[in-house]
């Protein structure tokens, strides 16, 4: 084992006197007859930082579910089933049908938190990985795990957790009830702590139990006390509470209290159960009923869409909706979950997405200084069809897995990811269809030595441009290592400098890492080591990618512009027509300018939203007497000119119509009203 | 400089509610609940009552499995933490290719009480969670059935959270009010009776357009009778005072009196503990139930007992009663104009269901008694609770002594002479 960081150009030092012990290392230094000797060693951790692991080092409850769906995944389960006993969250259960834990797998990973047997030769002889390939489970599917932490995040929410466990053939079933300490610095409370610093994180008691079924299969996990903590977050209590405050205070008729208090009750939520504690006289009582997106009778697989279909509704009172107002903190974990597990999309794979009139595709140049050339898709051809057969690539993202489908459910709803490829508009001096930039990316990096590569790096990508990205959060890159991402969208596409910042508003780009930059993912799955070379690697790759879409973009809008321009003719043009819209240039460069409507008809105000305008409602903003009565011609010039300038500085960005309006109306005021 | 004491005075004291929403709960469960071999037998592991799981439940249970062609039996349950009613129904429905997809109440744990009865409860909560684990893991039941720490009775309190979920479950094949106390009793507190969970049952499955179960097992005795009796009383009165004797002759034969004495019956013979009353009880909420669910002229549907078995529990006489409804609905009705010109209060159906209800009740099986005369039937149902006691990790050698010390008490009133093998061919 200790040879393993030789690396090719380490001759010199494999020849040096090496201690890997601690005690030898010391007297080696402590003695003087050493002076100037040279020696080398490994550097080690301490089980201590394992240890603090298994108190949680997750930002959320959906990091927990998210590993848990992983470690389905990774033991070949088609499904793996979550009750979370929503809105209450009293206790939780976690259910797959994969290949369970045989004795040496449940003594490994209680003794040895931190000790993967996953992606190493062990996993052989354990049963848990392919019996080629220590990077893929015996089905076949690529490997998430690899820390051999994911497990305990569960001691995140809660203290207490049993797993019942039974491997296919074997004629027992193993149960182990897991007690964890709460992580402590103070040396007091660990009086058993042992010299060798190996840290006790907690009590388990296990039995092996006969087993009748000898051919079933499956692990069951369950969360027996979810922490109060927790609880409160998974039930949006805090929000809850607030708006329960604002209602008394509206019905004690102290509105300064009641303006004060901002939230908004989510459009959809499960619900909010205010006393939670029952007795044996009183029942728990819903004190908010859900409302969910879906009914009783709507199939496990089409609730995801309706969930979707819910946040894509809120376009009709707002541009650009964010999560967290159209649902609570339960539904929005259900959203999350779906975008980061290795689950299939609502609709379709973008790769699998067919010709139509809503896109067109592109293939990415890998060149330093190339550009992304139209595919000529033909007729039902589908993305991944069109790239083989023009490209000679196999897209090999979204194909089915050997080890069979995979399905994962939480109370009823079938996790997909919330992402769709449908076309929105950015008004009509924009462009009239989509893009879609895909590309496949397998640097050479051979002349690299070993130790500085981290390994080799393969991926496959698609960069997709929409007039409106719905919801905001889907608006970034979001970076898929093996099928599983616990980072959500980066909307900084890792840091990208450039001035382009309404074009990349509406990009989505998806990266599926197929080898490689796995080891640059922090411990907790959510961020990257950016300064491992992989990131690095694959940010260059992908601002480049973008860069190719967003000057495709500026061309096609460009001539998008002039045919209109053409069309329009001599559209009468005023002096403060001409101000704002050099204003907006200042901002914006070349991005075309919003369509700004202003009317007091309801029927073009939502259509003109629809198709990406800024379309305001005269109603609310000419309400005030004065403006009303204001030379109308002069007022409609300075409203679109108003509009355009507050867009240009981006200061309608992601209000509510409503208060768009309401900004507008207030400025109006000032300078037409007097 | 402050000494060590005075440091301490300096704490600050926090409430428990403070302690509690920071900290959680401590542990109070012994750790090793859940894991030992289990040995606190109770009643409902007596052989006896494998013969209702098996001869009632699992057998309704797949014929209606067979008749309505279902690949997924949808099963609302009280099972308890050894869920044996489930494991015995989904083994015998698995042989028809189907699945059990149960959703269980169980309230022993819920409510505050002190830290032993936490303890057992949070244990029970364990042994229970192993026991769904092992039935979910040999596939008989689907990944999403589930129990709850709830009381069912909370499902008749609109806006709680177990009739929120009861909602978002749909319809039932099987209803299991295996109540091993008194359906009839008085609720005391804000808690509504079982009884009331029974009319939500009701209310619940209007809608449903295929044949449905309602198992009830309750214990009777006189005096543990509270409203629900006047609501028995009162729906046995009705069909008594119609102009056609059809159901007054049958409940006279069920009673074993006279048709013109049954009046007196029905007021005086829930006062006395013999198997009358189990036929009273029997008949009356049979009737009771007849009404509910023939009355609803928007989903209108007739009920039929397709079962009723007694047996003892804690005294001489026969203390439990088994029963089984098969509730189907009917063809929307058509309101009749009668002849005054109003409509028909109760059409002639009714009383004739009703009739049906009180001939099954004189076939009123006593399970003691089938077991005493047949030696084949107790042995085959200790065989069976066997396997299911050591399925659920149960010590068997002290249950055989849990059995021989705990002599099963002895059938006093022969209720049918059993002559011929038991048999639910019936209904
Ligand atoms: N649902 C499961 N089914 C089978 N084995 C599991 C399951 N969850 C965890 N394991 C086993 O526990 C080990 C530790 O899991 P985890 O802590 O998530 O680390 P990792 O997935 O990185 O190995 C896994 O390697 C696997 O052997
Ligand atoms: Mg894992």
């Amino acid at each position: 084992m200790e040879e393993t960081l030789n690396g090719a150009g380490a001759g010199d030092a494999s020849e040096l006197p090496f201690l890997p012990d601690q005690v030898e290392l010391a007297q080696f230094l402590g003695d003087e007859a050493n002076s100037g000797n040279i020696v080398r060693t490994q550097l080690k951790a301490s089980g201590r930082v394992i240890a603090r692991v298994t108190d949680g080092i997750y930002r959320r409850p959906a990091s927990a579910f998210r590993e848990l769906i992983s470690n389905a995944w990774d033991a070949d389960a088609n499904t793996i089933t979550i009750l979370t006993d929503a809105p209450r969250f009293e206790r939780i259960h976690i259910r797959d049908n994969g290949n369970g834990m045989s004795h040496e797998v449940l003594s490994r990973i209680l003794l040895n938190i931190g000790g993967s047997a996953k992606r190493h030769i062990d996993g052989q002889t354990l049963g848990i990985t392919a019996s080629n390939d220590p990077t893929k489970s015996p089905g076949g599917r690529p490997l998430i795990g690899k820390i051999g932490i994911g497990l305990f995040s569960v001691s995140q929410i809660s203290r207490r957790f049993r797993i019942i466990t039974k491997v296919k053939g074997a004629s027992y079933r193993l149960v182990a009830d897991v007690r964890l300490r709460t992580y402590s610095e103070d040396p007091n409370d660990h009086p058993e702590v042992e010299a060798d610093d190996e840290f006790i994180s907690g009590e388990v008691l296990l039995v092996r139990q006969a087993a009748q079924d000898i051919e079933s299969q499956g692990t069951d996990i369950v969360l027996e006390d979810v922490k109060p903590n927790i609880r409160d977050l998974l039930r949006d209590n805090a929000r809850w509470r607030l708006i329960a405050e604002r209602r008394n205070a509206l019905s004690n008729g102290d509105m300064d209290a009641a303006l004060a208090i901002k939230v908004e009750e989510p459009r959809v939520h499960s619900g909010w159960i205010e006393e939670m504690r029952s007795n044996d006289t009183s029942p728990v009582v819903q004190t908010v009923p859900s409302m969910l997106p879906w009914d009783a009778e709507t199939p496990a697989n089409e609730r995801m869409a309706c969930l979707m279909d819910a946040v894509e509704k809120e376009t009709e009172s707002t541009q650009r909706p964010a999560l967290n107002n159209v649902l609570d903190a339960y539904l929005e974990m259900l959203w999350t979950l779906g975008l980061s597990s290795p689950v299939d999309y609502i609709d379709s794979h973008p790769f699998d997405l067919k010709r139509s009139s809503a896109f067109d595709l592109y293939w990415i140049s890998n060149d330093a200084r190339g550009q992304a050339i139209l595919v000529d898709m033909r007729a039902g051809e589908s993305v991944r069809e069109a790239i083989a057969r023009e490209h000679e690539v196999n897209l090999e993202d979204g194909l089915p897995h050997t080890a069979g489908p995979f399905s994962a459910f939480i109370d009823g709803v079938e996790l997909k990811k919330p992402i769709r490829y449908r076309f929105r508009s950015a008004g009509e001096r924009n462009l009239s269809r989509a893009l879609l930039f895909v590309g496949r990316y397998n640097p050479n990096l051979s002349r690299v030595s070993n130790e500085r590569r981290g390994g080799g790096l393969e991926l496959e990508a698609y960069i997709y441009w929409n007039g409106r990205i719905v919801p905001k959060e889907n608006n970034g890159v979001l970076v898929r290592i093996r099928g599983a991402s616990g980072a959500l969208f980066d909307p900084t596409f890792f840091g990208y400098q450039v001035s382009e910042l309404t074009r990349l508003k509406q990009i989505t780009s998806e990266i599926y890492v197929r080898r490689g930059l796995d080891a640059a993912l922090n411990i907790d799955r959510e961020s990257f080591n950016y300064s491992h070379p992989h990131v690095q690697l694959v940010a260059q790759w992908l601002q480049r990618g973008v860069r190719q879409l967003t000057n495709k973009h500026k061309d096609l809008a460009k001539k998008a512009r002039l045919e209109r321009r053409e069309i329009a003719g001599n559209e009468q043009q005023s002096a403060i027509n001409d101000y704002a819209d050099a204003v907006w240039r200042h901002r914006q460069g070349d991005e075309s300018s919003p369509k700004v409507v202003i009317t007091s008809e309801t029927g073009p105000l939502s259509q003109a939203r629809s198709e990406g305008a800024l379309a305001l409602s005269s109603e609310i903003i000419y309400s005030s007497n004065k403006v009303a009565t204001f030379d109308q011609g002069i007022r409609q010039a300075k409203t679109v000119a108003l509009v355009r300038v507050l867009a240009a500085f981006n200061v309608l960005d992601d209000r509510s119509y409503r208060e768009q309006e309401d900004l507008v109306s207030a400025i109006l005021e000032l300078f037409l009203g007097n | 400089m402050a000494t060590d004491t005075e440091m301490e005075k300096t704490q600050d004291e926090l409430g428990s509610d403070d302690l509690t929403s920071v900290f959680g709960t401590e542990d109070v469960r012994p750790h090793d609940e859940g894991l030992r071999l289990k040995n606190d037998f109770l009643p409902w592991h007596r052989p006896v009552k494998q013969l209702v799981r098996k001869e009632q439940w699992a057998a309704l249970a797949v014929r209606l499995v067979k008749d309505s062609k279902l690949s997924k039996l949808r099963y609302l349950t009280l099972p308890g933490a050894d869920m044996f009613d489930v494991r015995v129904i989904a083994e015998t429905c698995a042989q028809e290719g189907c699945k059990v997809e149960y959703l269980g109440f169980d309230s022993s744990r819920s409510g505050e009480r002190g830290v032993d009865q936490l303890a057992a409860a949070t244990a029970n909560a364990a042994q229970r969670d192993t026991a769904e684990s092992v039935l979910r893991q040999t596939g008989l039941v689907t990944d999403s059935s589930i129990t709850l720490n709830d009381f069912l009775e909370d499902i008749a309190v609109s806006g709680s959270q177990a009739c929120a979920i009861l909602r978002n479950f749909g319809h039932f094949d099987i209803v299991n009010i295996d109540a091993c106390d008194h359906l009839a009793v008085e609720p005391v507190g804000e808690r509504p009776g079982l009884f009331s969970a029974v009319k939500e049952v009701f209310s619940h499955q209007r809608g449903r357009h295929s044949p449905w179960l309602l198992y009830v097992t309750t214990r009777v005795s006189p005096d543990r009778l509270g409203g629900p009796k006047e609501e028995f009383v009162d729906a046995i009165k009705r069909n008594l005072d119609l102009p056609t004797d059809v159901f007054r002759n049958a409940f006279a034969e069920a009673m074993g009196v006279s048709a013109d004495d049954v009046e007196d019956v029905v007021s005086d013979g829930w006062a006395i503990h013999d198997d009358r009353l189990l036929k009273l009880f029997s008949i009356g909420l049979g009737k009771y139930l007849l009404q509910l669910a023939h009355g609803h002229y928007g989903d209108p549907a007739k009920v039929e007992l397709a079962s009723c078995y007694c047996y003892r529990v804690h005294e001489g006489s026969a203390d439990m009663l088994a029963l089984a409804f098969r509730i189907t609905p009917t063809a929307k009705r058509i309101a009749q104009p009668t002849i005054g010109g109003g409509v028909l209060n109760l059409p002639l159906l009714e009383p004739v269901l009703a009739a049906r209800v009180a001939n099954k009740v004189v076939k009123l099986v006593d399970l003691d008694r089938e077991l005493a005369e047949q030696p084949d039937l107790a042995e085959g149902a200790l065989a069976a609770t066997l396997k299911l006691l050591e399925v659920a990790n149960y010590n068997l050698d002290e249950y055989r002594e849990w059995l021989e010390k705990n002599e099963r008490p002895t059938p006093t009133s022969v209720v049918r002479s059993a002559v011929t093998p038991l048999s639910i061919v019936d209904g």
